[in-house]
């Protein structure tokens, strides 16, 4: 099977690295899929989104992104992150809770609950 | 006599105190180096990427975002200062303390007027005492910044930053200050911090933050390769595209990329200060911390030394005067 190289880097830490065969993310534009051997492409991702990552040894790793950066290449795919959490490391009842306190009216809680609610996507539990 | 002995154990007692608190910083400065160079090696990845992302986009884009562009007739420059929240860190603040004034200084005969921005206590303390205006100031993470607090400060100054855009342009050629703006804009930003260069060299430095200098990769031949490869080219119209790079697709536009990238640059730069300092930061402590408990036991030792022949003297007085007192008994029964 073909693989590409992915890496997800956020600011404080490399996230995840390795060899992938899809990669799925939403940019501000819309949905993308990539696969290896996809056109060189830089896209800005939404706000805060869910990014999955299969890797090349079955297994799928889906994360909360905010602030990213979508990087392709032939070969490799980089996602640059302000800030990333794996799935399994989502507090999943302080996600709730942050969405529940979100004022949606202000920008700035608007912000918060998009957080919330990607990161409640990532771990797979959101409405 | 005793009234000494006294006073030199108890000087000893409290050097020994005072040893044991300067012993347990100099360790816990040591770990804290050891975290904050593994977090500045963290953070590496990240800005070698975006580096590597603007890169591409600089060859795709128009560049006159007012982050890269030179402002005539600038008239305020913010200046960031770096320092600690804590103390006991031996040069560490005067050091980017005279560094900043340095820069002040020569900014003032450039005829920009400094504009302060602190971070670390020490800081908002040496600034206050000396009853000069400071801007904005964030304290409480000096030793462990975390991105958030970067990214805070990276976007008050990016706002006062693109203020001062705005307000050109909008008044046209009239200055700059008639539009009274809520934030106060600047057209410079400047940063001065504690580079890290290894365990014993730490430098006190001003950097230009804005306009700024991206600093661009050039490994030309790898990405020509991968552009053979892919076989399409960049839809970009109007920017200029030297030779065969550019084969990116953009979503959104180039020109939209780059105005998102660039103030995350800023604030990932501003991340990658603050860790530097902090890693300097506790460098300094640790050296300070070690010179002060090795002075701790020079100290101890030369008390002790006093307060034993302190002792040994009384011991000595004790004695004569008890033989002077039985001779003098001695002399006085046998007069009778």
């Amino acid at each position: 099977m073909a693989e590409m190289t992915v890496e997800l880097v956020a600011v404080e830490r490399r996230i995840w690295s390795g060899p992938a065969s899809f990669v799925l993310a939403r940019t501000t534009v819309g949905e993308i899929g990539v696969m290896p051997g996809h056109e060189s492409t830089l896209a800005q991702l939404e706000e805060a989104g869910v990014v999955r990552i299969d890797g090349t040894d079955g297994t799928s790793t889906t994360l909360a992104v905010y602030g990213g950066f979508l990087s392709i290449t032939s070969d490799t795919v980089t996602v640059l992150a302000e800030y990333a959490e794996r799935a399994d490391e989502i507090d999943v009842s302080r996600a709730r809770s942050a969405l529940d306190r979100a004022d949606a009216s202000d920008p700035s809680g608007a912000a918060a609950a998009a957080r919330a609610n990607a990161r409640l996507r990532a771990a797979g539990v959101a409405e | 006599m005793a009234a000494q002995i006294r006073v030199l154990r108890r000087r000893i007692k409290s050097t020994q105190s005072i040893k044991k608190i300067t012993r347990a910083m100099e360790l816990i400065a040591t770990s804290r180096i050891a975290k904050a160079r593994a977090r500045v090696n963290e953070a590496k990845p990240y800005a070698e990427q975006m580096t590597a992302v603007l890169t591409e986009l600089a060859n795709n884009s128009a560049l006159d975002h007012p982050l890269l562009v030179e402002r005539e007739n600038a008239t305020r420059a913010a200046v960031l200062v770096v320092t600690s929240d804590r103390g006991q860190c031996g040069g560490y603040n005067s050091g980017v303390l005279k560094e900043a004034e340095r820069l002040q200084s020569l900014l003032r005969e450039q005829g920009k007027e400094p504009v302060l921005y602190v971070i670390g206590r020490k800081g908002v303390n040496y600034y206050r005492f000396r009853r000069r205006k400071v801007e904005q100031a964030w304290s409480g993470f000096s030793e462990q910044p975390t991105y958030a607090d970067a990214a805070e400060a990276a976007r008050t100054l990016v706002a006062a930053f693109m203020a001062g855009t705005d307000g050109r342009e909008g008044d046209g050629d009239g200055d700059g200050d008639g539009t009274a703006d809520a934030i106060q804009s600047v057209d410079e930003l400047h940063l001065v911090y504690t580079q890290f260069k290894n365990m014993v060299t730490q430098t006190p430095q001003a950097r230009r933050m804005a306009p700024m200098e991206v600093e661009y990769t050039g490994s030309e031949t790898e990405r020509i390769a991968e552009g053979d490869s892919v076989g399409s080219t960049a839809e970009q119209a109007g920017a200029p595209q030297p030779g065969p790079v550019g084969l990116y697709e953009f979503e959104p536009s180039a020109d939209t990329l780059f105005d998102a990238l660039l103030p995350r640059y800023v604030g990932a730069r501003l991340f990658a200060a603050l860790l530097e300092s902090a890693a300097s930061e506790s460098a300094n402590r640790q050296r300070a911390m070690k010179a002060a408990t090795d002075n701790a036991n020079e100290l101890i030792r030369t008390l002790t030394l006093q307060s034993n022949q302190a002792r040994q003297a009384q011991i000595t007085q004790e004695i004569s005067e008890i033989v002077g007192g039985a001779d003098a008994l001695v002399s006085a029964g046998s007069e009778n």
